[in-house]
């Protein structure tokens, strides 16, 4: 083995996470570089050439963020490319690895900024249905913006929550109590 | 395109090699068709279509910039 394989072996094991399994016992994983580059490829064949970043990660997570130029396009109207191409990525990953693996796909700060439009979206809503004394339907949402919605409104005494619908119409509806 | 749509529905299904992607590219619109073997359908389509769908939203911001439209068909039988 010469000096540049040495190298290369070092900058691999800094790749690697150590794991351990159920039994304790100590795995190597490796599942987030797969995801990036895997991610990185299905940019490239879609004429994008950014930089991803792994922000966070754990066995059954991870989370990348998308750099670079043609960052409006990536993310789409509402989210739908991100959360397109979120869907097919960890698809790919759960077969490849046999295992439920959940990715989160951020780009230009997306989902904070969502975030911040669903959190007024619903405190507005909410003093509509008060107000009004009806139920009010949000527009379909998936998991993560619903779940959102949720939250920023569990504490408020006045309103209840439910999600209702199936799949791509799934959506919340805010009930006056 | 058909890269893109290759490696996607490879990456999905069983039986990586019976997949056949057909491209039919016009001046400003294209036709992708997907065949995958008879027990790899379900995952291409996926629960209530939404990897279909996902394929096809992520195929249609691809077509986009190059300032094209797409559709993409699943071949079922």
């Amino acid at each position: 083995m010469g000096l540049f394989d040495i190298f290369n072996k070092n900058v691999e094991e800094k790749n690697e996470v150590i794991v351990s399994d159920n039994a304790g016992n100590m795995i190597e994983d490796d599942t987030h570089n797969v995801a990036k580059d895997t991610l990185t490829e299905i940019l490239d064949l879609m004429g994008f050439f950014n930089v991803v970043k792994i922000l966070d990660f754990d066995k059954t997570f991870i989370s990348l963020e998308i750099k670079g130029d043609d960052l409006g396009r990536i993310i789409g109207k509402e989210g739908n490319t991100l959360f397109a191409i979120q869907l097919i990525l960890r698809s790919i990953l759960s077969r490849k690895f046999k295992r439920p693996i959940n990715i989160q796909l951020d780009a230009n700060n997306y989902r904070e900024r969502r975030m911040t439009a669903l959190k007024s979206i619903a405190k507005d809503e909410a003093e509509n249905a008060i107000s009004s004394k009806t139920e009010i339907s949000l527009k379909p949402m998936n998991a993560w913006e619903r779940r959102i919605i949720h939250l920023t409104l569990q504490d408020n005494e006045l309103v209840k929550t439910e999600s209702v619908g199936k799949d791509q119409d799934r959506k919340v509806i805010i009930i006056p109590v | 395109m058909k890269e893109l749509v290759e490696l996607i529905t490879k990456s999905l299904v069983d039986n990586p090699e019976d997949v056949v992607i057909k491209e039919t590219a016009g001046e400003s619109i294209i036709i992708l068709e997907i065949k995958v073997g008879a027990d790899d359908v379900g995952k291409v389509i996926g629960k209530e279509g939404r990897i279909a769908n996902a394929i096809r939203t992520v195929v249609k911001a691809a077509a986009a910039k190059q300032g094209k439209k797409v559709t993409v068909e699943i071949i079922t039988k």
